[in-house]
């Protein structure tokens, strides 16, 4: 069985929201393993990206320990954790933060100017299926091909872990498959331990491992057998 | 070039327009701050050169009476160099048409020589004649407000005795920049006047023959203004009710030179809110 990457155990999660206190995970356990693709699936307010930015290094727990590898996250000082975030992890959220001024690229030589061992750009925007357009401002580029942009960025630096807060959320089925096949790619060809959220339950099935979340639990954890091809999931 | 230098000089090229105007609202901020400080210093160095090129003097003080005989006295003061010792007296002004209190500064001129200090820049006229006591020089200032000329007549009451004085000359003077009379906060150019008289008619008018109240001198370049103070107060302590004091603080320059402060602060701290400085006009500058 491959290694844990992550290990998440008991991690509760409260906002204090005045005399109200907002329970946004109620005690998570969770292992993340190397090289998987897992799916984190739920409704919307259900804990998925809150469990996705502690995991990441962006928000911190109210309790429980969250462990990468040999680190534990929830003990390290901010400095720490925009270390662990900026060694270890690439992020690619719902909308694509892309910067106008510069073409998909540059958007990416952002990235691999200030990483210790990245790939080039081109190679990055090769692996999502745009090398063709790399000379492309964002604005003449599709939702999709944006996407796809974003996710080179958020590849280049070559992390071990790829974390996806509604890749597709922004896109039709058609683009969005276009996405997931490019998360497909990267999980494979270089072997980046990869998590999406999403609330399409139409993506499960390209998954190693899906986690079903509700009202800040999860409720189920599912191994594919089998998982098919981006390109056969519709919603 | 890197990636974020190319954002910023896309991002720049994209909002030229804002970009110029900012620049050009800065370049005013800019000139508007050469501009006042340019004006500032070029202020002060008139000003200097016209305090240089009248003999403005740099220590005053005032005594009850004292004889002339102290002058040689005074100019052995470590320091000294050069004393002009000369009669002091305020005086009611009576002008027609005129119906509320006016005073004047009635200041002796040498009836034989130019004065070694304070000399007066003569606008208009000439200077009284000596020993004549119906005769007097008058600022610029107080001309203006009253609509004089020279021939114009007042009178004043001097000495307790009311005389009609014939203005044979307008001037400036360095030691007056401004005319604020005893009490006052500002200059009201109506109600004061400086004037100047015949030194042997003033000391005649005010029996004060062989003597003076009123002493300025001039200090050698880079002489202690604290030492010859102190010697000038001990010279003049049994006649003195005041102690010497260095010129801002002696003569009523002091008016000018805190309006040329205000203007520095203005000059380095306002353009920054793109305010304009305002400048008071120059008057000494005309000179």
């Amino acid at each position: 069985m491959a290694e844990a990457v992550f290990q998440a155990r008991g991690v509760t999660k409260v906002y204090h929201t005045g005399e109200v206190d907002v329970h946004a995970l109620r005690g998570i356990d969770l292992d993340l393993f190397e090289g998987e693709m897992s799916v984190l699936l739920g409704p919307s307010g259900s804990g998925k990206s809150t469990l996705l930015n502690i995991l990441g290094g962006l928000d911190r727990a109210t309790a429980g320990s969250v462990r990468f590898r040999d680190h534990e996250l929830t003990q390290m000082a901010e400095r720490g954790l925009t270390l662990f975030r900026r060694d270890h992890v690439g992020f690619v959220f719902q909308f694509y933060n892309l910067i106008p001024s510069l073409t998909a690229r540059e958007n990416v030589a952002l990235v691999t100017e200030i990483s210790a061992d990245p790939m080039t750009p081109e190679q990055a925007l090769g692996i999502v299926g745009l090398a063709e357009r790399m000379d492309h401002f964002p604005a003449q580029l599709s939702g999709g091909e944006q996407q796809r942009v974003a996710i080179a960025r958020a590849i280049a630096k070559q992390p071990e872990v790829l974390l996806c807060d509604e890749p597709t959320g922004a896109l039709d089925s058609k683009t969005g498959v276009r996405v997931l096949e490019a998360l497909d790619t990267v999980n494979k060809e270089l072997g980046t331990t990869t998590a999406i959220i999403t609330h399409n339950a139409g993506i499960r099935a390209i998954a190693h491992r899906v986690f079903t979340f509700g009202d800040g639990r999860i409720v189920e954890v599912v191994v594919n057998k089998t998982r098919i091809e981006p390109s056969q999931v519709t919603w | 070039m890197k990636a974020l230098d190319r954002k910023l000089l896309r991002d720049l090229a994209h909002m030229w327009a804002q970009v110029l105007a900012i620049a050009l609202v800065m370049a005013s901020g800019v000139a508007t701050l050469i501009l006042a400080v340019g004006a500032q210093h070029s202020l002060v160095e008139t000003r200097d050169a016209y305090y240089e090129r009248y003999r403005f003097a740099d220590v005053f003080a005032h005594v009850t009476r004292a004889p002339r005989l102290l002058e040689a006295q005074i100019l052995q003061i470590p320091g000294v160099a050069a004393v002009e010792l000369r009669i002091s007296k305020f005086a009611l002004l009576d002008i027609e048409g005129f119906v509320q209190p006016a005073t004047g500064l009635v200041l002796s001129l040498p009836d034989h020589r130019e004065s070694r200090l304070n000399r007066l820049y003569m606008r208009s006229g000439r200077l009284p004649e000596p020993g004549r006591a119906d005769e007097v020089v008058v600022n610029e200032a107080f001309a203006e407000a009253h609509g004089f000329t020279v021939g114009s007549t007042f009178k004043a009451i001097l000495n307790g005795r009311k005389r009609a004085l014939t203005i044979v000359g307008i001037v400036l003077s360095p030691e007056f920049i401004y005319a604020i009379g005893p009490g006052d906060f500002v200059p009201d150019d109506k109600r004061f006047a400086d004037m100047w008289m015949s030194e042997k008619a003033l000391a005649a008018l005010f029996d004060l023959t062989g003597a003076f109240n009123n002493v300025s001198v001039k200090l050698l370049k880079d002489a202690s203004e604290r030492g010859v103070i102190s010697k000038l107060d001990t010279l003049l302590e049994p006649c003195s009710t005041a102690m010497a004091a260095p010129a801002p603080m002696a003569a009523r320059t002091s008016f000018r030179m805190l309006s040329l402060t205000a203007n520095l602060s203005s000059s380095t701290s306002w353009p920054a809110s793109f305010r304009r400085s305002f400048w008071p006009s120059p008057r000494f500058s005309s000179t």
